[in-house]
């Protein structure tokens, strides 16, 4: 059986015999301890399926706008690197003297909390002359997928 | 593309953001008073202000919070309450409501909310000794309070129109112009009269908190004038009907940010998710505007042959958009033509390209109604009833919300430019017809409920 089946068919059970009382909070923890505990399979893979379980992705969207210099993408990264934050994508463009930069970031892992990353941004932003704008993903997904 | 996204998609969402001023106009906190009836003034005021604090006291801190993760701007942060002249109870007078009035105002002040609403009644069939008490007494609370707001429901499709209450409202407006004419009868700004008052409705002056909403609710009006004046902007000489594809497409995405940020606060404040509220709502800033998009529809003005057809249009693409794009779409859902509050409406009031006539069959086919309109000083009260009144029908016959907030400043002609400044933008005071109604507003008793089923 596939990892992910397991977790979705132990989730299910648990939630037809909880009924009306189940709650998500509960459900999570259930499933959570059973597969910790049982080690399913000759080679454990409730341990695996634990560990392959990513977390819940936290995505954000780092965008950057002005005049092109030297730098502007190093000093993004950088603070990235320095925050342990993990780029998932990334474009960069120039329209004539126009510098544009899309980001796209996993703050899972990251070790700092996301307002301390936007003021950082915003103020290496404001030395290098370009306009940085750091928001959830979450924003972006509601607005263009149905 | 960028993970799921297309480049454009981004940078359409940073423009309407960065440039076309997308934001979300207002969080408003609907709060149950009704276990806050007391049978004693003092220990009334101290159950609301305990309440208020209770579950508005981190309204401000949680709402600035989602504003930094998402980006978007919120721009004003609310409080609704159950209609006040319903918490009242028998030992309350003129000056027991005020005090309460001055309660819920610090209240307000405290938790950093720009304005509460619900200072209200509802008298559309008829007023008890305590509602009629009640609005005696708010002159005298708008004037000695900062961030309340109040409203009365004169009129419904179903009971018909108070005329009484019609008639007093009149007084009304004149008496708190009177009082607070040293501030351009600001009280005027935080005034509406209702038909058909919604009860889920999150922008002010007219949001209260009704009597069939559950205890805590957390209702969004989202907003972007902005974003579809640009829209439609761009879109160039198309004809009419893919005009309104385009409109619809646009507030689709408006009201998704909308959603989100609704849905997230009142997950982060731990109550119930109430409505979405559609409605295009102007600011004063240029460029946010709804008498931009419809220059820039086609008309020469606002106001010209042609703006009510062009005001339909959008107001129906507005809701035809925004209703898929919420799981509760509510409030009043239209279009706002605050006149004060719309750089282009002040503009066309200014030169004569829109007058109060025009203005009111405007309000036949959007929300809400004369919204921040001003008259002269002089204006006689029944002759403010009569306009009230013509307002008032045109929502109950059409199964409508419609409203009147018209500003009376003391002393002021024709053309006088009364300055508020700030979210009220600026009222140039408009001609009203001469003629007297005073005859009939006298009259009073009741409009009878029109008949529904023939609908010519």
């Amino acid at each position: 059986m596939d990892r992910r089946d397991i977790v979705y068919k132990i989730t299910e059970i648990i939630f037809k015999h909880l009924g009306d009382s189940a709650n998500p909070e509960i459900v999570k923890q259930m499933v959570r301890d059973l597969i910790t505990t049982v080690p399913m399979g000759e080679d454990g893979a409730g341990a695996q399926v634990l560990n392959a379980d990513p977390a819940e992705s936290q995505a954000a969207i780092i965008t950057a706008f002005g005049k092109s210099q030297p730098g502007i993408v190093a000093g993004i990264t950088g603070i990235l690197a320095e925050k342990n934050i993990d780029i998932t994508d990334i474009t960069q463009t120039l329209l004539g003297e126009n510098f544009a930069m899309i980001v796209i970031v996993n703050l899972v892992g990251s070790n700092c909390s996301f307002s301390e990353l936007k003021e950082m941004l915003t103020k290496k932003g404001e030395e290098l002359g370009v306009g940085i704008f750091s928001q959830h993903e979450e924003l972006f997904q509601f607005m263009h997928k149905v | 593309m960028l993970g799921s996204f297309s480049t454009r998609e981004i940078l359409e969402t940073i423009k309407m953001i960065q440039k076309e001023h997308l934001d979300i106009r207002t969080t408003t906190m609907g709060i149950s008073l009704f276990d806050c009836i007391s049978s004693s003034v003092e220990e009334t005021k101290t159950r609301i202000y305990d309440k208020v604090m209770k579950y508005a006291g981190n309204l401000v801190k949680v709402v600035n919070g989602i504003e930094e993760e998402f980006g978007i701007r919120a721009a004003n942060k609310r409080v609704s309450v159950t209609p006040v002249s319903l918490i009242g109870g028998v030992s309350i007078d003129r000056d027991g409501f005020v005090e309460i009035a001055k309660a819920l105002d610090k209240a307000c002040d405290e938790i950093g909310a720009d304005f509460l609403g619900g200072y209200s009644a509802l008298v559309q069939k008829g007023a008890n000794r305590v509602e009629k008490e009640f609005i005696r007494s708010i002159p005298q609370a708008l004037a000695e309070t900062d961030h309340i707001c109040s409203s009365v429901n004169v009129a419904s499709t179903r009971a018909g129109i108070n005329m009484d209450a019609v008639r007093e409202m009149g007084t009304v407006i004149k008496e708190m112009a009177e009082i607070t004419k040293d501030r351009g009868a600001l009280a005027n700004a935080k005034f509406v009269v209702f038909a058909n008052a919604v009860e889920d409705n999150p922008f002010m002056a007219g949001a209260f908190h009704g009597v069939s909403e559950p205890e805590c609710v957390i209702n969004v009006g989202v907003s972007g004038p902005g974003v579809v004046n640009h829209a439609v902007k761009d879109a160039g000489p198309v004809d009419l009907g893919s005009l309104s594809e385009i409109i619809k497409k646009t507030v689709f995405k408006i009201t998704r940010a909308g959603e989100l940020i609704g849905r997230e606060t009142a997950r982060r404040l731990g109550v119930q998710f109430g409505i979405l509220d559609l409605s295009l709502a102007p600011t004063p800033v240029a460029g946010d505007s709804i008498g931009e998009i419809l220059m820039n529809m086609g008309l020469g003005q606002p106001g010209a042959p042609g703006t009510t057809a062009a005001l339909s249009l959008l107001t129906d693409a507005v809701k035809k958009g925004g209703v898929m794009a919420s799981s509760y779409v509510g409030g009043m859902s239209g279009a706002f033509i605050p006149v004060s509050e719309d750089a282009a409406m002040i503009e066309a009031v200014k030169i004569g390209a829109l007058t109060l006539e025009k203005l009111e069959a405007m309000t036949a086919v959007c929300s809400v109604g004369l919204d921040m309109v001003a008259v002269p000083g002089n204006t006689p009260a029944s002759t403010i009833s009569g306009l009230i009144a013509d307002e008032i029908s045109i929502g109950v016959v059409n199964g409508k919300t419609t409203a009147v907030r018209v500003i009376v400043p003391p002393g002021s002609k024709v053309g006088d430019v009364v300055n508020f400044g700030g979210l009220l933008g600026m009222a140039i005071v408009q001609d009203i017809n001469k003629y007297s109604c005073d005859r009939f507003i006298q009259r009073g008793g009741r409009i009878p409920a029109p008949i529904t089923s023939m609908r010519n």
